[in-house]
């Protein structure tokens, strides 16, 4: 509890570099505590006292760390129990990914961006388990995409994949039913089989549908 | 793993320059100076192949790699020998020594599967380092025609030098696949190199335990922890900033090869990033002050002739495409108020934990030592100048709206503070109530 407080409330705030994000923070106060304690301990105290007869920087150490590791380490455990859960759940929960994201982010367009990244590494993971997708991301996100997919994610193939990854704005996606629609050049949709909804990513402005 | 053979390449190839240049040092000192050079070497020599010549990314250039390393091996008679850590004390480990080294190889091991967890999904990682390296990937080369969408030119920030992309590139073509952990798992060879380098370097001054707590302190900072899994470039400049602080020192004490060393990573910075020109400035003017005032003119000479040429594949590259190094432009008023901004991200925010709190404290209780001993004095300096140039940059220049919404200042402070890290270690060493 201790910890998580320090890691969640204080310091996932500040390292982001987001002032958006914003927060309080302990540090000024722990940083003057830690040269007002060490002060007293230079100046007041004198040999007389046992203990200040060791050396004075070895106390100033001791008193940098009891002050340093809390924050640290609770920072650390925090953040490496989200990377252990990942990899231990062995499936990618974009999600998760995305909220890391927001952890980094400070603009719309790099939470964007964060989305892209977390659902091209979501959609790798399960294409490296034999998992077929249909990808027909929108520009923004082809751009950063697309060379993962060069060449074997083209529209032909998605009437066979088991997953479509699509943009909520693309004018070349429909739907009739539950049924997902592909229009060519012409105008001429092609039917590519029923879909139903498994992930929306609200800042990506797309879905990852399964096929039925 | 899938980093794991561009390591022992440029292992193989930092090696015997190690062997060199870190004679007397240990053996893990060795081999994170190893890594930090030949990494180096090979995305100078990848730039090259690339760039000039417009190769494509052949398998075969690892074979150069290797043919380079038997040369240099036999050439440099360089050899293994199992030296541990050596402490100035000469003393064994205590019980409070061996828990903070235990602390520092959980924070360690706990970066590695946070490198291995995750994407590359940091704004710079994801829109400049990495989409450069899987351009230049899935292109097989590097593309030259502007109107492809995966040319060279095709994404912004066209001035940003290409070390750290370039190692992406061959970390993923040894790899055989692309993969977001094979970039993320390279910055954590930098940050497992210059802890280690840090260690060794304070060990032998100050003592094992003070070396042991400021060695945790920079490796559990939040974001510097932060930066050794994701793909950003400030990490790998900040450990080249800090080993050019570490030859300086070397040359100092009459390292006769230190200004080869020093060459080589103000080179590796500023071919990381394009701020590496504030540590390749500052540290050749101390070293060229020293040289002429000892007057070892043949070294100097040596100095300047490899500096310049490890420069000029970039620079001539920088100039012929008539790229700039600034990454924002001049503006006519100053602002003066990025000065709060930065006394905000280094001692108010948690960036970097209470630290700027300990340096503001070592200077107060050790500055007049501090003012004694010339070379630590430098080394400050060294350090303020580095300081100094952000600050100047972020107050004149349109890059003071990064310094507003604090989306830089803190990464650019990363790039000091390893440097920082040693040099308030040192100035610690010098309290006493004597």
């Amino acid at each position: 509890m201790f910890l998580q407080f320090f890691a969640e409330k204080l310091f996932t705030i500040n390292i982001v570099q987001s002032p958006l994000m914003g927060g309080f923070s302990l540090v000024p106060l722990l940083g003057v505590l830690c040269m007002g304690v060490f002060f007293l301990i230079f100046f007041i105290f004198d040999d007389s006292v046992e203990f200040f007869k060791k050396d004075v920087k070895i106390i100033f150490l001791g008193i940098v760390l009891l002050l340093w590791l809390p924050f640290s380490v609770g920072f650390i455990w925090t953040n490496a129990l989200n990377a252990i859960k990942h990899l231990a759940g062995g499936t990618v929960d974009v999600r998760w990914q995305s909220l890391m994201c927001e952890i980094d982010s400070n603009q719309r367009l790099q939470g964007l961006l964060c989305s892209i990244a977390a659902t091209e590494q979501a959609v790798r993971k399960e294409v490296s388990k034999g998992v077929s997708y249909c990808l027909l991301a929108n520009p923004t996100a082809q751009l950063y995409m697309n060379y993962e997919f060069y060449g074997y994610y083209r529209q032909e193939d998605c009437a066979k994949a088991d997953y479509a990854f699509v943009s909520k704005s693309d004018k070349k996606i429909g739907t009739r039913a539950d049924h997902l629609l592909i229009y060519d050049s012409s105008g001429q949709p092609t039917d590519i089989g029923r879909f139903e909804i498994t992930v929306v990513d609200e800042k990506l402005g797309s879905f990852i549908l399964k096929r039925k | 793993m899938g980093a794991l053979p561009l390591l022992l390449i440029a292992v193989a190839l930092g090696w015997p320059l190690a062997g060199v240049l870190f004679k007397e040092r240990s053996q893990p000192e060795k081999l994170a100076l190893a890594w930090l050079l030949g990494a180096f070497v090979i995305t100078w020599q990848l730039f090259i192949f690339l760039f000039w010549l417009k190769a494509g990314t052949f398998w075969w250039f690892n074979l150069i790699f290797l043919a380079e390393a038997i040369i240099l091996w036999l050439f440099l008679k360089a050899k293994i020998n199992w030296r541990d850590f050596r402490a100035a004390s000469g003393a064994k480990p205590g019980l409070l020594d061996k828990i903070l080294l235990c602390i520092l190889a959980l924070v360690i091991m706990l970066s590695f599967v946070n490198a291995c967890g995750r994407g590359n999904i940091g704004w710079d990682s994801l829109n400049i380092w990495s989409i450069k390296a899987k351009q230049i990937y899935y292109s097989g080369r590097v593309i030259f025609d502007s109107n492809n969408p995966a040319s060279w030119q095709s994404r912004a920030y066209l001035q940003y030098p290409w070390h750290g992309s370039l190692l992406y590139v061959w970390g993923n073509e040894l790899n055989g696949s692309y993969s977001d952990a094979v970039n993320n798992v390279i910055n954590w060879f930098y940050y497992v190199s210059i802890i280690i380098l840090v260690y060794g370097f304070l060990a032998i001054r100050i003592d094992r335990r003070g070396a042991a707590a400021f060695t945790l302190m920079l490796a559990s900072a939040p974001i510097f922890y932060f930066h050794s899994f994701n793909s950003y470039s400030d990490l790998m400049l900040g450990c080249y900033a800090a080993l050019a602080l570490i030859f300086l020192w070397r040359a100092w004490l009459g390292s006769k090869y230190a200004f080869i060393g020093l060459s080589m990573s103000l080179v590796a910075a500023y071919t990381t990033k394009n701020e590496g020109i504030f540590a390749l400035l500052a540290a050749s003017f101390f070293l060229l002050v020293f040289l002429t005032r000892q007057k070892k003119w043949r070294q100097l000479a040596w100095f300047v002739g490899l500096t310049g040429l490890l420069l000029a594949p970039w620079q001539i590259f920088r100039m012929v495409n008539h790229l700039g190094i600034a990454n924002s432009t001049a503006v006519t008023a100053w602002h003066w108020d990025a000065i709060y901004q930065f006394w905000r991200t280094f001692w108010l925010n948690a960036s970097f934990n209470i630290f700027a709190w300990v340096v503001l404290a070592v200077l107060a209780f050790a500055a007049i030592k501090i003012y004694a001993d010339k070379k630590l004095l430098v080394a400050w300096v060294y350090v303020a100048l580095l300081f100094s140039a952000f600050l100047y940059v972020y107050i004149s220049t349109t890059s003071y709206q990064d310094a507003v919404y604090d989306t830089t200042i803190s990464r650019n402070l990363i790039t000091i503070f390893p440097a920082l890290v040693i040099v308030t270690a040192l100035s610690w060493q010098k309290i006493s109530k004597k």
